[in-house]
């Protein structure tokens, strides 16, 4: 079981298996009116490339 | 303040077609007579999930003993509850696991004994190998999360290496390495299950070997031994702290070994709620918190990450369950460990092997 904190739940939220990276990165830019879509995008990956390591997400 | 738990380990019945010799269930079993009907369990998980719990394993025995297992699921993820099945796979053909799927299954989780075929049959007294592999190729035509667990040992970790690509080609989305733990019928047969020090350190280099080749793919789950680990494991995330387990016949237990704990009397959903029981009973509360501890637990750093350790492996080896785990190396007790994994190692030499295979309840 993990645990998910601030934006974490936010960005597994918008994994529906039809949303592609892109546009997770532009409904979080929504969500996060003010942050930076680069550092979003960058952070994001991370977070998701983590998830897929552990095989909790798919892409 | 008492967290909520997390996990329900729901052991439906005892009955298995299995007789694994490193099985963990009691010496005593519940009888198919004894077990929990289809209304208790249905209220068991509604209740489960009111006090917090998201994830419910549904095992035994053999949970596909239980002809209302569709049911039970169906009525699980109608409650919200993340379902994994801890099965052998026997009794699982593809119509019934595509109905327990559509009941809302979620994840699955299948046992393997060993990558050969006599060996693995030799393991669980029961001719299951052939089927198993079938069902593995089955399991992924399917959207449901796929497990292999594989059991290792004295008798089988000579060929680890094979096992590992043995159960990679099966394709799962995780594999557990899971050493056999000293409880129930795996207890029994420590002498021939304990691993040697040369087995160990292999495992654990093929092992993290296997975890770079499948990074990504699939996840490996594996840990040291209890009897070879350096400090204790946090059993079940503490004593009535994450986890809570019912057997078949209703009792609510902090874990499936607690019975070995002289004095601790468990009480039933028949009587009780859940979250009585969770909060109030005496048995969930014996070892919660930090004053029942000894030194060096007390003021030991370590207290708040493995809470001790496990109080069934301080009975089992010590006599006494409020004891520190002799498992770890800060124990007054460790060297009751260090001689039983010499002594059971020294005989692997020259005893044949002689265990005792589970039976099956009536």
């Amino acid at each position: 079981m993990i645990r998910l904190e601030g934006p974490g739940r936010a960005i597994l939220e918008l994994c529906d298996g039809q949303k592609t990276f892109a546009d997770i990165v532009h409904q979080l830019a929504n969500q996060f009116a003010g942050a930076d879509a680069t550092v979003i995008s960058k952070e994001a990956g991370t977070f998701l490339d983590d998830l897929r390591i552990k095989r909790i997400v798919d892409y | 303040m008492t967290p909520n738990p997390l996990a329900l380990i729901a052991e439906l019945t005892h009955r298995c077609p299995l007789h694994c010799v490193y099985c963990s269930n009691p010496l005593q079993m519940i009888a198919a007579k004894s077990e929990l009907s289809t209304e208790d369990w249905i209220r068991v998980f509604n209740e489960a999930a009111k006090l917090g719990v998201l994830h419910l394993h549904l095992t035994g025995g053999e949970p596909l003993a239980r002809a209302d297992l569709h049911e039970l699921v169906k009525a699980a993820h109608q409650a919200n509850l993340y379902i994994n099945l801890i099965t052998s796979g026997v009794g699982l053909t593809e119509p019934r696991l595509s109905t327990l799927i559509d009941a809302g299954l979620d994840h699955i989780q299948l046992s393997f004994q060993d990558s050969r075929t006599d060996s693995a049959n030799w393991i669980s007294g029961t001719k299951a190998h052939a089927l198993k592999t079938e069902l593995s190729k089955i399991v992924r035509r399917f959207r449901v999360a796929f497990t292999v667990n594989l059991v290792v040992h004295r008798q089988n970790l000579d060929h680890i290496a094979e096992m590992m690509e043995f159960v990679e080609q099966l394709n799962p989305d995780r594999i557990e390495i899971a050493h056999a733990q000293y409880y129930g019928w795996a207890l029994e047969n420590r002498a021939a299950l304990m691993p040697t020090p040369q087995q160990i350190d292999e495992c654990m280099r093929v092992v993290a070997d296997s975890q770079e080749r499948m990074a990504g793919r699939i996840k490996i789950d594996c840990v040291v031994p209890d009897y070879y680990a350096r400090y204790p494991k946090a059993c079940m995330g503490g004593w009535g702290r994450r986890l809570l387990l019912i057997n078949p016949a209703g009792e609510v237990m902090p874990c499936h070994a607690a019975n070995v704990i002289p004095g601790l009397t468990f009480d039933s959903v028949r009587e009780h709620t859940l979250d009585w029981i969770w909060r109030e009973s005496e048995s969930f509360n014996r070892f919660r918190g930090e004053a029942w501890m000894p030194e060096p637990c007390r003021s030991c750093d370590r207290r708040a990450e493995d809470f001790g350790g496990c109080r069934c492996q301080a009975l089992l080896v010590t006599g006494n369950a409020a004891a520190t785990d002799p498992v770890c190396t800060l124990s007054p007790d460790h060297f009751l460990i260090e001689n039983l994994r010499s002594a059971e190692v020294a005989t692997a030499e020259t005893s044949a092997v002689s265990w005792t295979y589970r039976p099956n309840p009536l």
